[in-house]
């Protein structure tokens, strides 16, 4: 089911109000429920895995981003278990992407995907250690921030 | 093209361990962005819900210092849970976790700081009973749960939680359990950081950690392997909790149980970097020491008396 942003393809005119109230109103509440709707779409993109036995973590990461910027989050992944990583953005029209790469650089995920408004990767550490996550949101439509969230699960 | 785009890169190369700063968000240097977006657009995302192999198609190595980072470095670590630790020791052998299960005497003391170890403490022990499929030491430490939350002024927020855990206890829902017992911890630091008490949502990371980790060692100890030991490989984990503490309230930092954990945090680092490879048992055991000490402070004082045996 797709909730009321989900829903605006390509409509900016609705949706720059919106964003100016939620980023210039000052309003807490109002941010997190943003950034609680990426983390929805994230969490959506990981319910299939739950069933194959991941245990979803309910600390994440996320923010806002200028389409067509990135972020990096370095995370301790542990050598034995297998990772999904999730991305999601509340705005429609986005291209996610998600990689993880090990302290040498090297990219680390063994499958990726990408649909409208979420993305996975997966990885199986060959060490135990810190790892980065490269999480990039692009975007045609003229989006002045756009919210992003990503969750991981185990098994 | 791409040998060109791996020799530019390959200046940016690692050596060792990387102490993140917490703060650094500067742009990377135009050209090696270019260079890493054209990479990845090139060789990694070839089209939506396709299956990727994990060939070195390009070193993308992060500079040395991460000042220089290609992109905004994301400031928040997420502290992994006991569970995640725990279910690797799990897969590499048979370990006694019903010999970790340790039943302390709560101490509701009024001090906030000291409560907040002990409920993620508490937490961590949950995790540990889970491990050993033990439902009246889940129900025990579930119970304690409330109680330092009564304690903490948010048992409203964590008594959901409580119930799930004492009712999935009762039909060994060990999935279920561990699943409450991330989502307990979480919402306590979700509640702490609005009610702006960062340092105790700190405080309950830590508390946690040390916990896990001293299970975690305890069992290593017993039949050390160079597989089991390199759970510990885990440096830029303290190091954020020591650039954290250094980040508190005088008040906070000075705390005898919080300047005592960053003193002992420091000790931890020193051993899981000593030796450049695999982690030595004696290191292991320094570990484990270290957090039976810290642990003895606020959680259970007869760990301190263990770890000297």
């Amino acid at each position: 089911m797709q909730t009321g942003r989900r829903k605006q393809k390509g409509g900016a005119a609705i949706f720059i109000p919106a964003l100016v109230v939620v980023l210039f109103g000052l309003s807490l509440e109002g941010v997190r429920a943003v950034l609680d709707e990426a983390k929805s779409l994230a969490l959506e993109a990981a319910t299939p895995y739950v069933e194959k036995g991941f245990l979803i973590r309910e600390d994440g990461w996320g923010g806002t981003m200028k389409p067509g910027d990135t972020r990096w989050v370095r995370h301790q992944l542990f050598r034995g278990n297998e990772y999904w990583f999730w991305l999601g953005t509340s705005y429609a029209g986005c291209e996610l992407n998600l990689e993880i790469f090990d302290m040498d650089g090297m990219p680390v995920s063994l499958e990726t995907f990408q649909s409208a408004m979420y993305a996975g990767a997966r990885v199986l550490p060959s060490k135990t250690g810190t790892y980065l996550i490269f999480v990039e949101v692009k975007s045609q439509e003229a989006y002045g921030e756009v919210d992003w969230s990503l969750v991981y699960g185990f098994r | 093209m791409v040998a060109i785009a791996v020799l530019s890169l390959r200046t940016y190369h690692f050596r060792g361990h990387v102490n993140f700063p917490r703060r650094h968000f500067s742009a990377y240097p135009a050209f090696c962005k270019l260079v890493l977006l054209a990479g990845l657009g090139f060789f990694a995302w070839t089209g939506p819900a396709k299956a990727q192999q994990s060939e070195p198609v390009s070193r993308l190595s992060p500079p040395a210092v991460l000042s220089e980072f290609p992109a905004g470095l994301v400031d928040k670590v997420v502290i992994p849970v006991p569970g995640e630790v725990f279910m690797v020791l799990d897969k590499l052998g048979d370990p006694n976790w019903s010999g970790e299960i340790r039943d302390p005497e709560l101490q509701l003391d009024p001090d906030r700081i000291r409560l907040a170890l002990s409920f993620g403490a508490t937490v961590a022990e949950g995790f540990v009973a889970v491990q050993a499929e033990r439902p009246d030491a889940i129900e025990a430490t579930g119970k304690k749960i409330l109680r330092l939350a009564a304690a903490l002024g948010i048992e409203s927020a964590v008594t959901p939680h409580c119930y799930s855990i004492l009712e999935s206890a009762k039909t060994n829902d060990w999935k279920a359990i561990r699943r409450e017992l991330d989502r307990t911890e979480q919402t306590v630091r979700d509640t702490m950081e609005k009610l702006q008490d960062d340092e105790l949502a700190i405080c309950v990371s830590l508390g946690g950690w040390l916990r896990g980790t001293q299970a975690v060692t305890s069992l290593i100890s017993e039949t050390y392997s160079e597989d089991n030991a390199e759970l510990l490989n885990q440096p830029d984990l303290v190091s954020y909790f020591e650039e954290t503490i250094s980040e508190m309230s005088e008040d906070a930092m000075t705390h005898p149980d919080v300047a005592a954990i960053r003193k002992g945090l420091a000790y931890i680092h020193a051993a899981m970097t000593a030796d450049s490879g695999s982690i030595a048992v004696v290191e292991v055991n320094k570990i484990r020491a270290v957090c039976a000490d810290l642990l003895s402070r606020f959680y259970d004082a007869r760990l301190a008396t263990a770890s000297n045996n």
